[in-house]
């Protein structure tokens, strides 16, 4: 079928786009926290685990990128204590302790930021410990049973997500990681696209995500342009019919 | 429509690569479908009791993938590494329970992505993921292909609106995220799209001997895909007997002709089927007919749950009816269809902000309102052609209906939410001539610059659905 472009549409077409690339502006140059790790599997926990008066918990296994520069744990008490804690970051494989703050009792309940040194160096098998100095039991959200886990799963009838038993010995402490200070998506771009490359075909770099950017990109260009090919109407009796 | 289709296939196979393995709705369960049929030549069977523990390369990807529906990936290289090592090891043959739930469905679309997973045996386990994958992507291609000759069809007058629409259809992001998986729904959208374009061409055309195979076939295909294709079949015999009683003179005999090779073709397909399913694999009929033969459903359900269920997923409860959906925060086709339909990723787990599902409500209204008064304006047309409006008005109100119906059942068995946006998108054909329509109420001066605003729109839509999983996976 004979087509031609569109002016008008074109134009529309355009001013559209720029509408929406400046958003997109507004979204990746917005500064927050970022996170750099997390051991977390859920978005709310629905089991707290206890560290008794005097002594100290631990989560192995843990990865702590270089670039980490606090702790957020989730704490809570069943007496609304706010006991004062110690909380420390080792590298279980060489012992050496790189990190140890002291956390004044009193703080809000709740998302607890424990500002620390970042490592320098990503530590693969990190421990992360906190030792209750405080008098009262303190609770930290678990990191893998979710809020309201004795309901069923939310999901279709051949799904396989189940909600897990609890099971206290499987679960840790949920431990958020974060990068030191704010960042803008587009700071972070570089380490996220790091991480877009994992668990990808191997052949793929940080490079994938640029690339498959850019596709989108060009598909929307694409998509815009095949839109504004206006048909010339031609002459069809077999169209007659729509009246 | 090589170009829509083309872009259709690249913008699923843009969400295959974004979204991380296992990471779509099931894929475990169709993944583990698919490599058993692969491997065994075999489809696998039901089995009573609880789910063995996974085994050979499932069991790998299953503990070993850091992603999950809730929380954050942990992104370590090491952590990659160590997973690779694994997968590289002498593993065992998947075992058929690794179709968990997805164990009911019907055989087409693993048969289809059965090849490519034969054919890519030798390939690491997740890059033969991303093949299986990029092979459903081709199925958003074949979806939107026949929207677009749909609504060629459908508004044959109008060819800037087959483009419009179809590009819509292409760009809705939740298709590409599904078709962008491992995962039976992208082939019944595809079966369904082609039955809509082939219905409507028999209403252009006539019914004739061949068009009525073909309409079987395609009907036939989409519940061997998916038998959330059973919604549309009401739609599709009365469409068929609305075209034989509308013919005249040696017409409606070509077109009685056309009724009985369809209900012949149909027939015979799906009789096979069910011997070949019961006697050669030893699969039950509830297996054959993806559970929706099943005595235990009959004891726990009723009639009048069954009405009270439909009446609140769309209306306000009533004072004398049991509520059946305490856990949705404000409205069921708030919560579920609309927002799920401007985009919720993952396993039904994220979305975009409130706010961005206001403004796209407002975009859907529009563009509905837009289409309401084109059929107002073509009242006309429409009174010549009620009896196809009729059969679409049918399959919507099937396809709607059948999800209701499942949900009930599955409620009333289990307590789970079962309702989704991708359930209905066997109706896409229909969403893209509403676009259309939409495009040509603007009024023949503007409505092709209004139309190509839409397809815009749809397709910066898309990418910031993009961006939204890249946010919540990588982030």
């Amino acid at each position: 079928m004979e087509a031609r472009w569109s002016r008008p549409a074109l134009a529309a077409a355009a001013v559209t786009s720029m509408i929406f690339a400046a958003l997109l502006v507004a979204v990746v140059t917005d500064a927050r926290p970022r996170l750099a790790a997390s051991n977390a599997r859920v978005l709310a926990s629905g089991v707290a685990l206890d560290v008794p008066p005097g002594q100290e918990r631990c989560e192995g296994g843990q990865l702590v990128p270089a670039e980490t520069g606090m702790v957020r744990v989730y704490a809570g008490s069943e007496s609304g204590a706010r006991e004062p804690l110690r909380l420390s970051i080792a590298d279980a494989d060489s012992g050496e302790v790189v990190t140890r703050r002291h956390v004044d009792g009193g703080y809000p309940l709740g998302a607890l930021d424990v500002p620390v040194e970042p490592p320098g160096r990503d530590i693969d098998n990190g421990e992360v410990c906190i030792e209750n100095l405080g008098t009262d039991a303190m609770e930290f959200a678990g990191h893998r049973t979710p809020l309201g886990a004795a309901m069923p799963a939310e999901s279709d009838p051949d799904s396989d997500v189940r909600v897990p038993p609890v099971t206290p010995a499987s679960e840790e402490i949920r431990i958020d990681l974060f990068r030191r200070g704010e960042e803008s998506l587009w700071a972070l771009a570089p380490e996220v696209a790091r991480r877009f490359s994992l668990f990808k075909p191997a052949f793929a770099g940080a490079w994938l995500m640029w690339a498959l950017l850019a596709v989108a990109l060009v598909v929307v260009s694409a998509a815009a342009l095949v839109a504004a090919r206006e048909p010339v109407p031609t002459t069809n009796p077999r169209r007659d019919e729509e009246g | 429509m090589w170009a829509c289709a083309a872009l259709a296939f690249v913008h699923a196979a843009l969400w295959a690569v974004v979204t991380p393995p296992f990471q779509v709705p099931d894929e475990p369960a169709h993944l583990g479908y698919v490599q058993y049929l692969a491997e065994s030549g075999r489809l696998p069977r039901p089995w009573p009791g609880p789910l063995p523990p996974a085994t050979g390369e499932d069991a790998v990807l299953l503990a070993g993938l850091p992603f999950s529906p809730e929380g954050r990936p942990t992104w370590s290289g090491a952590e990659e590494q160590q997973v690779r090592r694994q997968l590289d090891q002498e593993l065992a043959p998947t075992s058929r329970y690794a179709a968990r739930g997805a164990v009911t469905y019907p055989p087409l679309y693993y048969a289809y992505e059965a090849v490519p997973a034969w054919l890519g045996s030798s390939l690491p386990a997740l890059e033969r993921l991303y093949v299986l994958r990029l092979f459903s992507a081709l199925l958003a291609g074949v979806t939107v292909g026949a929207v677009f000759l749909f609504l060629r069809d459908l508004l044959p007058r109008t060819p800037g609106a087959w483009t419009v629409g179809a590009l819509v259809v292409a760009f809705q992001p939740v298709l590409g995220f599904i078709s962008g998986g491992v995962n039976n729904d992208g082939m019944v959208y595809a079966a369904a799209a082609v039955l809509l374009l082939l219905t409507a061409r028999a209403f252009r055309f006539g019914l004739t001997v061949r068009r009525g195979v073909a309409i079987a076939a395609a009907s036939a295909a989409g519940v061997l895909a998916k038998t959330t294709m059973v919604g549309l079949l009401p739609g599709v015999g009365l469409g068929l007997l609305l075209l034989w009683w509308r013919a005249a003179g040696e017409e409606r005999r070509t077109a009685a002709r056309g009724v009985l090779a369809a209900g012949a073709t149909f027939g015979m397909v799906i009789s096979a089927w069910l011997a070949v399913d019961t006697v050669v694999f030893g699969r039950s009929l509830a297996a054959a007919t993806g559970g929706m033969v099943s005595g235990t459903l009959d004891e726990v359900t009723t009639l009048g749950g069954q009405l009270s269920y439909l009446w609140q997923f769309f209306l306000p409860r009533l004072p004398f009816m049991e509520d059946f959906f305490p856990a949705y925060p404000d409205y069921p086709v708030w919560d579920v269809y609309i927002q799920g339909f401007v985009g919720r990723f993952g396993w039904f787990q994220f979305g975009f902000p409130l706010w961005v599902n206001q403004v796209g409500l407002a975009v859907l209204v529009v563009v509905a309102g837009l289409a309401g008064v084109e059929l107002v304006r073509s009242r006309e047309v429409l009174r010549r052609r009620w009896p196809e409006l009729l059969v679409y008005a049918t399959m919507l109100v099937g396809g709607i209906l059948l999800v209701g119906v499942t949900g009930y059942r599955l409620r009333a068995l289990s307590g789970v939410n079962f309702e989704q946006p991708r359930y209905l998108f066997t109706l896409l054909p229909l969403y893209g001539a509403v676009v259309a329509l939409a495009a040509r109420g603007v009024g023949l001066r503007w409505g092709h610059t209004a139309g190509v605003v839409l397809v815009v729109t749809a397709a910066w839509h898309s990418v910031f659905a993009l961006l939204l999983s890249i946010n919540r996976f990588y982030v």
